[in-house]
């Protein structure tokens, strides 16, 4: 059961990375790899009403809200990863 | 925060400008343009301004201007709602309105002050604006003024526009942004479907036709007319500074709307009305683009495909937008300050947009080749073109 348990939050974790990647993705201009790595300005070329237009996205499919200000010091993808899932976690 | 702290941490990174030597931008010029410009001694073919149909020379207008000048003086030295509302200036409001093809229009001292303030006078709170990702500036700053909820959507994309809206039922007014002409790259907005959008999501298009007016259409009317666009139930923005060749910025639309901008809208009420003397030159102005336009427009988009031929058989990569509007993908920041500076070097004057103007590594080098540059003119930018070399 514990275990059972275990794998669930794993492949959750899991989902929401993947999910997360793919929203970026979606609100790209141009396509380009994305990765953890993936530098949100320099790589993604992504700017201010980007921005606003991942966080929008993001609020929709996880059913939170993020402070525009709170992604200010935002740089990789693995960041924002980060940010939504301790935001999942306090308003679990 | 100490005084020479605060100081420091507003100095502007200059670092590529000073790596090669050329600051493309507050160039000083002793000239007017008319295609031509002066700076220091030398002369350069003009491919920088927004002078589209080269009216900024035109001596009908100038010969106008010079009289109201004389008549009305210098300026009213007040607020529309008070001195500022000259006779003629009511006369250009209409004039524009029906150029346009809209009930009527409220005349600002610039399209950028129009920008910044339509929005917080019509939307609030419980408003939604969704603007496209690279509307300009001041359409942008407008509307994060207004405190509303704002959504982005992907450039000119339809799809992700709809995607937007169908998420948006519960908001109680809805308004679209986006531009006709989309400036550096020269693309036009697909503005029928999106009037068609904003019909079935009850939602107000704003746009803005700054780079559209005097510019596209068959009689020069903007994207209304290009796009064939009858009953258009938006706001409608344009600079009157660009093709109009004077200064201002004008919103046109339904009769309520204006009015109520000419009560609400702090931009237009608290500032100093445009003087008579830009005014009685706009009326000129428009006079002139009704006969002539045909005529100007062909010279424009003559210059537009004889530069680009020559670009495109230099290896230059351009953006293919509609609009007579050249623009040269250059990459990074450097290499565009770089191209600048090699047509500069040619006697050729051009406008690069690095970010923060635009993302990362897309930077542009526009070229605008108005009806102000004769056939000879083309003959010798042509030439100065063939001696640069693109960057690979
Ligand atoms: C699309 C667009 N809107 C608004 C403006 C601002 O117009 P103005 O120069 O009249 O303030 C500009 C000018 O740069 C523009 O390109």
């Amino acid at each position: 059961m514990l275990c059972l348990e275990k794998i669930e939050k794993t492949e959750n974790i899991l989902n929401i990375e993947e999910k997360i990647i793919s929203i970026i993705q979606e609100n790209l201009e141009e396509k380009h790899p994305v990765t953890l790595e993936s530098d949100l300005r320099n790589d993604l070329t992504i700017d201010s009403f980007g921005t606003i237009m991942i966080l929008n996205s993001l609020e929709d499919e996880f059913g939170i809200t993020i402070d525009e200000h709170d992604f200010k010091d935002i740089v990789k993808v693995n960041d924002v990863i980060n940010h939504i899932k301790s935001k999942i976690n306090e308003s679990q | 925060m100490k005084a020479s702290e605060f100081y420091n941490s507003l100095k502007i990174d200059k670092s590529i400008a000073e790596k090669l030597n050329f600051n493309p931008y507050y160039i000083n010029l002793n000239s007017g343009i008319s295609g031509i410009v002066r700076i220091g001694q030398e002369y350069y073919y003009d491919l920088a301004s927004n002078n589209y149909l080269g009216l900024s020379s035109d001596k009908r207008i100038i010969e106008v201007m010079q009289e109201s000048l004389f008549k009305y003086g210098t300026s009213m030295c007040g607020t529309p709602i008070a001195t500022g509302y000259l006779d003629k200036l009511n006369e250009l409001e209409k004039r524009l309105a029906s150029f346009i093809g809209l009930q009527d229009a409220i005349i600002f001292p610039s399209c950028y002050q129009a920008n910044t303030g339509v929005f917080s006078s019509m939307a609030s709170k419980d408003d939604l604006i969704l603007v496209d990702h690279y509307a300009h500036s001041s359409l942008l700053q407008g509307i994060r003024s207004a405190g509303c909820k704002i959504k982005p959507f992907l450039h000119n994309n339809m799809n992700h526009l709809i995607k937007n809206l169908e998420k948006s039922s519960h908001f109680r007014k809805k308004f679209i942004v986006t531009e006709s002409v989309f400036s550096t790259e020269g693309t036009i907005a697909p503005m029928d479907e999106i009037s068609n959008i904003c019909k079935h999501y009850d939602a107000i298009p704003v746009l803005d036709d700054s780079h559209g007016i005097g510019v596209i259409g068959k009689t020069g009317r903007g994207i209304l007319e290009k796009q064939n666009i009858l009953n258009f139930e938006g706001i409608y923005t344009a600079s009157l500074g660009k093709a109009l060749a004077n200064i201002g910025g004008v919103i046109a639309g339904n009769s309520n709307l204006i009015d109520n901008l000419r009560y609400s809208c702090g931009n237009f009420i608290y500032s100093t009305a445009i003087p008579p003397v830009m005014i009685c030159g706009l009326l000129k102005t428009i006079e002139i683009l009704e006969n002539e336009f045909t005529f100007l427009n062909l010279r424009l988009l003559n210059n537009k495909q004889k530069i680009i031929n020559t670009l495109t058989s230099r290896g230059f990569k351009l953006h293919n937008g509609e609009a007579p509007i050249i623009s040269i993908k250059c990459g990074s920041a450097e290499n565009t300050i770089y191209s600048a500076r090699q047509f500069f070097e040619n006697r050729m004057l051009t406008t690069p947009f690095i970010p923060p103007s635009i993302p990362q590594n897309q930077g542009v080098l526009r070229l605008i080749p108005g009806a102000g540059l004769k056939e000879n003119d083309i003959t010798e930018i042509v030439k100065a073109i063939n001696k640069i070399q693109a960057l690979k």
